[in-house]
């Protein structure tokens, strides 16, 4: 695990989080529960393939994409150096509070990189 | 929006189209009598405050908002309100781009309901009505400010515009 990136799964409402290059290959992933056989594959292909969609559009000023699902669960997408990562949330929020938790993340992956 | 059959008096709903010149026009789902009668003025007034084009004429009224539209990847941009300083040809592309982000995220994950991307200090909401068609909706809040956040919603669920 990348320093203190195994923080992320201390955040309240984090299930899963992974670390992806650009093609989609896991560098590092965690998990608080099971997910189905092949989602996490599905999963970060599309964080790779969304990621550098994003980083098209503004290289420098892409902060963060989150995904808000019919089960109220939510999957980020945060650019991190040459990586990205994406954090999926917990089932059960009925009103996901996005900007709390991507700021939390923020505050984590910006230790990282100092 | 709801109508009522004037030969049988049950309920129909209907969508914008069957509002035509501020008449119902509608077969009942029940009796498939033929209605055409003039709404009341109040009726009308909400239907027309209901429609895309309503939402985009006051989206510069909040200044939370800063601009929407809506991209269809046939047509292009369709409505459009967005500040001046952009030309058309960054929003046909940013358009295209979120639209083409959503699609890699529906392939994962086929119950998205809508994505909100922070760019800077802007967030873009972005929602699909149907395949090929979608709504951003830009503002410099983490979220939709009141009546905007109704609207999407609406667009997000993919219901027809209702009273």
């Amino acid at each position: 695990m990348k320093g203190s990136l195994s923080n992320i799964s201390r955040i309240k409402g984090v299930n899963a989080f992974f670390l992806v290059d650009g093609n989609g290959n896991v560098l590092d992933r965690n998990f608080s529960s099971k997910m189905e056989p092949g989602a996490d594959k599905k999963l970060s292909k599309a964080i790779a393939a969304c990621g550098s969609i994003y980083l098209s559009i503004s290289p420098k000023q892409f902060r963060y994409a989150a995904f808000l699902r019919r089960n109220n669960t939510q999957v980020f997408i945060f650019p991190f150096g040459r990586h990205l990562l994406g954090v999926v949330t917990e089932v059960g929020a009925q009103n996901p509070d996005t900007d709390r938790m991507a700021k939390e993340i923020f505050a984590i992956l910006s230790k990282e990189k100092t | 929006m709801i109508v009522f059959c004037e030969d049988c008096g049950d309920r129909n709903q209907v969508c914008p189209a069957h509002i035509v010149k501020g008449r119902a026009v509608f077969i009942c789902h029940a009796c498939g009598y033929h209605n055409d009668y003039p709404l009341p003025l109040l009726q009308q007034k909400k239907q027309q405050e209901n429609t895309v084009d309503h939402w985009f004429q006051v989206l510069d009224r909040d200044p939370q908002m800063m601009g929407g539209f809506i991209y269809d990847i046939s047509k292009g941009i369709t409505v459009c309100r967005m500040p001046d300083l952009l030309l058309p040809e960054d929003i046909h592309s940013l358009g295209s781009r979120l639209a083409q982000s959503l699609e890699q995220g529906l392939l994962a994950m086929p119950d998205i309901r809508s994505m909100t991307v922070l760019i800077s200090d802007k967030y873009f909401f972005v929602a699909r009505e149907k395949k090929g068609q979608y709504l951003v909706l830009i503002a410099l809040t983490p979220n939709l400010p009141e009546p905007f956040c109704r609207f999407f919603m609406q667009y997000t669920h993919k219901k027809e515009w209702q009273i």
